[in-house]
């Protein structure tokens, strides 16, 4: 496996998404090389902020409640073919 | 009848408090606030006309971004197809030099985060190529597990796992530009 791969298991590792035997193999790897040691550093920190980062954007209150009153008035069986 | 009165109740009471993640989904992924209202709609009267078949005391807002990405693809896929072809190299060249820099103060700490992080980051994320903010968003805005970001976007999580560590190489390298250019950071 080379570095770009390893990036991703660093990633994943941090996100607490890796299995035992994986864990173990970035742990060799980081012991092995200084370049994955430093992203591993920046990804940890990175990950930390991100969390923190993006917010959620509200939907303008008109249009939430259109979507409310829709919800309100629909029936869930598929509605009847209108015909001409 | 009852028990359709109930099915409404349940929507109301655990779907519709997530709008705020559809659409905040919706506007990242179409970077237009009108297609996004559009998308928000079409999406969760789906997800009702649908929600028989939503099982429960899985994750809701898993569910709901499935549609909304379902929607999504059938509307754009053209669009979609596009933006597929993405040369990451440079990415990851300038990503290695930023961590080959670290030990001389080339990461961000939290003071030059915190300065970032108004606008920026979003601003970042608006930018990255469709895929990539997809898994970011999913993942990272919406805490999607990787199993239930994988189902949303309909590829196995290995994909999952190679999308994110580019798209958190490229919104680093995004984020150390803008950085490097206000003078935030003297590397
Ligand atoms: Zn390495």
């Amino acid at each position: 496996m080379d570095c770009d791969t390893y990036h991703e298991l660093i990633v994943a590792d941090i996100d607490g998404t890796l299995s035992p035997r994986e864990r173990k193999s970035v742990r060799m790897h980081l012991d092995a090389c200084p370049v994955c040691r430093n992203a591993r550093v920046l990804e940890a920190e990175f990950a930390a902020h991100l969390r923190r980062g993006p917010r959620l954007v509200e939907a303008p209150q008109a249009v939430q409640d259109r979507l409310r009153a829709a919800i309100g008035s629909a029936t869930r069986a598929p509605p009847p073919r209108r015909r001409r | 009848m009852a028990v359709d009165g109930d099915l409404k109740a349940r929507f109301e009471a655990s779907a519709l408090p997530l709008m705020h993640h559809v659409y905040t989904a919706a506007f990242y992924l179409t970077r237009n606030r009108s297609e996004a209202e559009d998308l928000l709609q079409e999406t969760y009267l789906r997800a009702y006309r649908f929600f028989h078949r939503f099982t429960p005391g899985t994750n809701v807002k898993a569910w709901l971004l499935t549609i909304l990405y379902n929607v999504l693809r059938n509307r754009y896929r053209h669009r979609l197809a596009e933006q597929r072809r993405f040369d990451f190299a440079p990415v990851a060249q300038a990503y290695e030099r930023i961590a080959a820099s670290r030990d001389s103060g080339g990461g961000f700490g939290d003071a030059v985060f915190r300065l970032l992080v108004d606008g920026e980051i979003e601003r970042a994320l608006v930018n990255l190529p469709h895929d990539f903010r997809a898994v970011v968003l999913l993942v990272d805005v919406h805490e999607l597990s990787y199993a239930e970001a994988a189902a949303a976007l309909g590829c196995p999580v290995g994909t999952i796992r190679s999308r994110l560590s580019r798209a958190r190489r490229l919104l680093q390298v995004a984020l150390h530009d803008y950085a490097r250019e206000h003078g935030l950071l003297n590397i």
